[in-house]
């Protein structure tokens, strides 16, 4: 199988990776911090998330050399240094989307089965998921998001009856610049998820499309976090939002239009789940993939002992108070740190390959549509 | 102990079935026995409930503590 993805996949793919790990229980620390302006902070996120996407895209015969970046018989040390911090990256937001899927399935929906052998179980099936390449990923991303984001984008009008729009007013107030600005702090290592694309990017084809692609998903992906947020401050308000740790289910649970529609709880949780799959599968696929870089060697014979050590990752929170301070505060400054790295470094690889002036000409030659 | 009887299991079947392939590779059985050990090894600290929390503790207190410095709570 090819190891190929479309610029619609591609789009999918990053829409999802924002979205389904954000709705866990991030909203809840940003209504406490920004309060009924909780739905300016996505937005401002999404103008510096965009920025950021808009600026790191640019050049596509820069992007196109950039793929032998990820080549295993690549032995250049700064590729590997920054393949490295994206291997890093990635390794993190595993172990904290892992154990939040896991905490969710905790304590919502299988409270007497151990933790350890609900992260088992899931493990085996994203290792096989990850098995089947990044064109397998890319096509039940496809299906799991269309669903999910068909669902949040039918919300408003589910829950028509309980929106409430006096509890996002008033807009402003006195502290809310400072408390905005920290709320943004907090959120938008969330959305520079979106940064996944410097790691998808081989994988694209035609690469030409990588810009308005990249826009697009991270478009998609805020979008429904903006839906979900402006939803939880009108219909839960900010005294129920800021309190849940699951605010999301605990608004899905306010649908109540008919009696037959009293329990879509449940029916969305099903939807959702399958798409955190996809993104936790992914991730699964983007370690092992970097790893091999590092190595030198394209061999996913290792993936099984690697999946089973990445399930027992659950063992490195103590509780779901630990969990959630390490999502809240420490991914923060964390998250932060590593994908400003990630920016600089691949900034840098970016313009240090533009100097190979004779084979960015070769290789224009090659693809027409690049010049 | 659970988590260990079937980290073993499914490592001890896998090894088995690609014992013909780590035979012959022997850079590659080398990176997975190295793996393995390591599942072992974890499944391990799981069956005798030694948490390895004090990574994601200590980061709590020094990564974590910068963001509640910036932003105040």
């Amino acid at each position: 199988m090819k190891n190929q993805i479309s610029s619609f996949q591609f789009s999918l793919i990053i829409g999802n990776f924002i979205f389904s790990g954000t709705i866990v229980s991030v909203q809840q620390i940003v209504i406490e911090v920004a309060k009924q302006n909780a739905w300016i902070v996505i937005l401002i996120s999404y103008l510096i998330i965009i920025g950021i996407v808009y600026f790191i895209s640019a050049n596509k015969a820069k992007l196109e050399k950039l793929r032998g970046l990820y080549d295993t018989g690549n032995s250049n040390k700064f590729h590997k240094v920054f393949v490295f911090i994206l291997l890093l990256f990635l390794f993190i937001v595993f172990i904290r989307d892992f154990r939040a899927v896991n905490g969710f399935i905790d304590i919502v929906l299988l409270p007497d089965t151990p933790i350890d052998v609900i992260a088992l179980l899931m493990i085996l099936s994203l290792i096989y998921i990850s098995l089947a390449g990044i064109e397998v990923i890319a096509r039940i991303t496809v299906i799991h998001f269309f669903v999910i984001a068909t669902i949040f984008v039918a919300c408003p009008l589910l829950l028509i009856n309980e929106i409430n729009f006096k509890n996002i007013q008033p807009i402003g107030g006195v502290h809310a610049l400072a408390d905005i600005l920290k709320a943004v702090y907090l959120i938008t290592p969330w959305m520079g998820e979106a940064l996944i694309l410097v790691f998808l990017m081989m994988f694209i084809n035609p690469i030409e499309k990588i810009r308005i692609s990249s826009i697009f998903g991270t478009t998609l992906g805020i979008l429904g976090v903006f839906i979900s947020t402006i939803l939880l401050l009108t219909v839960l308000g900010v005294g129920v939002a800021s309190e849940a740790t699951h605010p999301n289910i605990e608004l899905i649970q306010q649908i109540n239009l008919t009696d037959f529609l009293d329990r879509l709880d449940l029916i969305i949780v099903t939807v959702w789940l399958p798409a955190m799959f996809c993104k936790l599968a992914l991730l699964v696929f983007g370690i092992q993939k970097s790893l091999n870089i590092l190595r030198g060697s394209d061999d996913d014979k290792g993936l099984l002992p690697l999946g089973l050590i990445l399930g027992l990752t659950t063992q490195l929170f103590s509780s779901n108070i630990d969990h959630l301070e390490f999502a809240f505060f420490t991914w923060a400054t964390l998250g932060m740190t590593l994908e400003v790295l990630i920016i600089l470094l691949f900034i840098l690889i970016k313009n240090k390959h533009s100097g190979l002036g004779k084979t960015a000409k070769k290789n224009s030659k090659i693809h027409p549509s690049l010049e | 102990m659970l988590i260990l009887m079937s980290v073993l299991f499914i490592v001890g079947i896998y090894l088995f079935k690609i014992k013909t392939f780590l035979q012959k590779d022997k850079k590659e059985k080398g990176w997975i026995l190295f793996l393995s050990t390591l599942a072992i090894g974890m499944g391990i600290l799981t069956a005798m409930e030694l948490r390895e929390d004090f990574i994601i503790k200590y980061l709590n207190q020094t990564i974590g503590y910068i963001t509640k410095q910036v932003i105040k709570i």
